[in-house]
C-alpha cells in the first residue's frame, strides 16, 4: 500500500494502491507534498476542507490542485487526517497545515500542475488504485 | 502502439496521411534519425490527433524536437481557419509565453574570463530562480497585477526595467493586444504577483555564452555579433499565473467542447470554436499571461544587465547590452498567412520565424527576416537563426524550438547517481553552473536532450530558417 513514482517523459506522476477510497486521497496529497517538498513535519493548525468534481477522477484533480493553490498562495503544507468521499464526486476532509518555513523545509521539485493525463481512480484487487501524472 | 504509417517526403519531411476523421495530412520535419519512430510513437499519434480538430489548415505539424506533451505535442504548430476554427489551450501549453531571448554586449570572452564566477554568482542573487522563489518585484497589489498583465512588456520598461528599443525586439511589442484582466481567475492573481521578475524551474535558465561560429557574417555584424563576443539568454515563461490560468479553462473547454458537438480524440485537445464566448474568454485571459512573461523576461533583463555591468566595473549603457530578439515558445496568434487568410495559429515548443519582407518585423529586420534563438541544453551550443522565405510558405512562419527531450526526469535522476555533477559541468563542458538544488541540474544535464544542431539543420534544409551564428555556454544560472 502507498505509492509510486512514475517514470514518464518531462514530468511526475505517481500510482497509488490502498484498501479504502478515503485513503488514496489523503496518499495522494501525501506523494504531491513529497515530491516537493524535502523535509517533514505535520501540520498544527486545523481546518477544513471541501472539494467537487464531475466524476472520482475528476474529484482527485480538484482536491490536489486546491491545496497545491493553497500552498503557493499561502505558503501552507497540509497534513490530511481524514477524506470522506460522498457520491464519488464530493469529499470532506480534516487536515492540519503549516507554513512553509524556508530554514527548515528544502524545495524539491516544483510542481506547478494537476494534469488529467492517464488520470484514474478506481477500483482494484486489493482495494482502490489510481494514477496522476504532475506537470513539472 | 500500432505502427504508424509515415509517408517520406525528403530526408527531412515525413507526412502523416490523412485517413480516418483526420481532416487534414500530418508533416513532421525530421530527419530518420531525429524521427526514431518507436520512442515517438505517442508523439507521432498526437500529432495524428490534431488533425481532427475542425478548421484545421494544411497540415498538423511537428518539428524535429518534437516530443509527447499534453494534447498537442511539444513542438507542434497548428493553424485554424478564423471562421470555423477552434482554439485549444492544450496547443497553447500549460506556460503560456514560455520563450527566449538573446541579448548581446560587447564584453568579449578574454574580459570576462577571469570574472566569469562572479558574474555568473552575482546574477545568481540577484535574480530569485528557484522552486516557490518570490520576485524580483515586491508583491504587486491587485490593481498593479491587473495593469501589468493588460500592459505588458512596456509595464515593465515604464518602471525603469529595460528601454523602449527592447520593445521592438520582442514579438507584438511584448504587449498581446486584447488582453483581458477579467477573465484571469484570483487564483492565478495570487500566484503570479509574488512571482514577478522570476527565474522558475525545470528547464528555465539564464546563461552566458560566446559567440563561437558565424554563419551569416554580413547578418552577424548587423546584429553586433563577433566571434568571442559575450551573450546572455534567458529562457522563462508566465510562472504561476500561466499555470493557473491555463488549469482554469481545462475544465471550461471540456464542457465546450461537448457543447459544440466536438469529438476529441484525447480530452487534452478541449477546445472551442474561435467565435465563442468561451474562445474569447480563453484568448482574454492567455493574452494576460502572455503579457506577464513578457514582463517577467523584460525585469530579469534589467536586473542581469545591471548585475554584470556592476561586476565587470563598467557603467550599464557602456555594455551596449542591446536585446537581439524575445520569441515565445508556447502561444496561439491570430496571423495573415497567403492562400488562407487570417488564421489563428498554435505554437507549442515552437517559435515564429518569419521571413524577410513581413511587415510585423521590426524596421531593422524587416529585409532581413526575423532573429529567433534556439536554446541548446546546458553543455551543448545554442543558436541565433534567422526566418526565411520559406518558412511562411512551409510552416506557417514556424520553426523549432529547443532541443528536445530524450530522457524522463526519473531516467536522468538515475543516471545522475553518484555522479558530481556541477564539476561535470566545468570540467567536461566549460560551463559553470550555478543552481539552488542538485536536482533540477541533474534532470536537465546534457545528455537529457537531443543535439539542437541537428534539429536547426532539418529545418535549414527546409527553407524554413537559417543559422546566424553558434553560441557556446559559459555560465549557467538554473531555477
Amino acid at each position: 500500500m502507498g505509492y509510486e513514482l512514475l517514470d514518464h517523459t518531462g514530468d511526475i506522476g505517481i500510482r497509488i494502491r490502498e484498501s479504502t477510497l478515503s485513503e488514496v486521497f489523503r496518499t495522494a496529497v501525501r506523494a504531491m507534498f513529497e515530491i516537493m517538498i524535502e523535509s517533514e513535519g505535520e501540520g498544527a493548525q486545523p481546518g477544513e476542507i471541501q472539494a467537487e468534481g464531475e466524476d472520482l477522477g475528476d474529484l482527485m484533480k480538484t482536491w490536489l490542485s486546491d491545496l497545491l493553490v493553497m500552498f503557493f498562495i499561502h505558503d501552507v503544507i497540509p497534513t490530511v487526517d481524514s477524506v470522506v468521499v460522498t457520491d464519488d464526486r464530493r469529499l470532506t476532509a480534516n487536515v492540519r497545515t503549516r507554513k512553509y518555513d524556508p530554514d527548515r523545509d528544502a524545495l524539491n521539485t516544483e510542481i506547478k500542475a494537476v494534469t488529467y493525463h492517464l488520470l484514474e481512480v478506481r477500483p482494484d484487487k486489493d482495494g482502490w488504485t489510481a494514477q496522476i501524472i504532475f506537470d513539472v | 502502439m500500432t505502427e504508424l504509417p509515415l509517408r517520406r517526403i525528403s530526408d527531412y519531411l515525413y507526412e502523416i496521411p490523412q485517413e480516418g476523421g483526420m481532416l487534414v495530412p500530418g508533416r513532421i520535419y525530421a530527419t530518420s534519425k531525429l524521427l526514431e519512430t518507436q520512442k515517438q510513437a505517442e508523439a507521432i499519434q498526437q500529432v495524428r490527433n490534431v488533425a481532427h480538430l475542425p478548421g484545421i489548415v494544411r497540415y498538423s505539424f511537428a518539428m524535429p524536437d518534437f516530443h509527447w506533451g499534453y494534447g498537442f505535442p511539444i513542438g507542434g504548430v497548428a493553424a485554424f481557419d478564423s471562421k470555423d476554427g477552434v482554439v485549444s489551450p492544450g496547443g497553447i501549453g500549460f506556460d503560456i509565453n514560455c520563450g527566449v531571448r538573446l541579448i548581446r554586449t560587447n564584453i568579449t570572452h578574454e574580459e570576462i574570463r577571469p570574472r566569469l564566477k562572479d558574474v555568473v554568482r552575482n546574477i545568481f542573487h540577484a535574480i530569485p530562480a528557484g522552486v516557490g522563489s518570490h520576485g524580483a518585484i515586491s508583491k504587486l497589489t491587485d490593481r498593479e497585477m491587473r495593469t501589468l498583465v493588460e500592459t505588458g512588456a512596456p509595464w515593465a520598461v515604464e518602471r525603469g526595467y529595460g528601454t523602449p528599443d527592447d520593445l521592438d525586439h520582442i514579438e507584438d511589442g511584448g504587449c498581446y493586444p486584447d488582453a483581458d484582466p477579467d477573465e484571469v481567475s484570483n487564483r492565478a492573481y495570487a500566484r503570479g504577483a509574488r512571482q514577478v521578475g522570476t527565474l522558475g524551474s525545470g528547464n528555465h535558465f539564464l546563461e552566458i555564452e560566446v559567440v563561437d561560429q558565424i554563419y551569416l557574417p554580413e547578418v552577424a555584424e548587423q546584429l553586433g555579433l563577433q566571434k568571442g563576443g559575450v551573450v546572455f539568454a534567458i529562457h522563462s515563461g508566465s510562472r504561476g499565473f500561466g499555470y493557473q490560468v491555463c488549469d482554469d479553462f481545462l475544465k471550461p473547454m471540456i464542457q465546450a467542447s461537448r457543447r459544440y458537438g466536438i469529438s476529441l480524440p484525447d480530452r487534452q485537445l478541449c477546445c472551442a470554436p474561435l467565435d465563442s464566448d468561451e474562445a474569447k474568454r480563453y484568448i482574454g485571459a492567455m493574452a494576460c499571461a502572455a503579457n506577464y512573461a513578457w514582463v517577467n523576461r523584460q525585469v530579469m533583463t534589467a536586473i542581469t544587465r545591471r548585475s554584470i555591468a556592476k561586476t565587470m566595473g563598467r557603467k550599464e549603457e557602456d555594455l551596449e547590452a542591446r536585446l537581439i530578439y524575445d520569441v515565445c515558445h508556447n502561444i496561439g496568434k491570430y496571423e495573415e498567412h497567403e492562400g488562407v487568410g487570417r488564421v489563428f495559429v498554435h505554437r507549442k515548443g515552437a517559435t515564429r520565424a518569419f521571413g524577410p519582407g513581413h511587415p510585423l518585423l521590426p524596421p531593422a529586420y524587416r529585409e532581413i527576416g526575423q532573429p529567433t534563438f534556439i536554446p541548446g541544453d546546458m553543455g551543448r551550443s545554442s543558436f541565433l537563426l534567422l526566418g526565411r522565405e520559406g518558412s511562411m510558405r512551409e510552416t506557417f512562419g514556424s520553426t523549432c524550438h529547443g532541443a528536445g527531450r530524450q530522457h524522463s526526469r526519473s531516467a536522468m535522476l538515475r543516471m545522475t547517481k553518484g555522479r558530481d555533477l556541477f564539476e561535470e559541468m566545468k570540467r567536461d563542458h566549460g560551463v559553470l553552473v550555478m543552481a539552488r538544488g542538485r536536482k533540477s541540474v541533474a534532470e536537465e544535464m546534457p545528455q537529457a536532450y537531443k543535439d539542437a544542431s541537428l534539429v536547426v539543420d532539418v529545418m535549414e534544409r527546409a527553407g524554413v530558417s537559417a543559422k546566424v551564428v553558434k553560441l557556446r555556454p559559459i555560465g549557467c544560472v538554473k531555477g
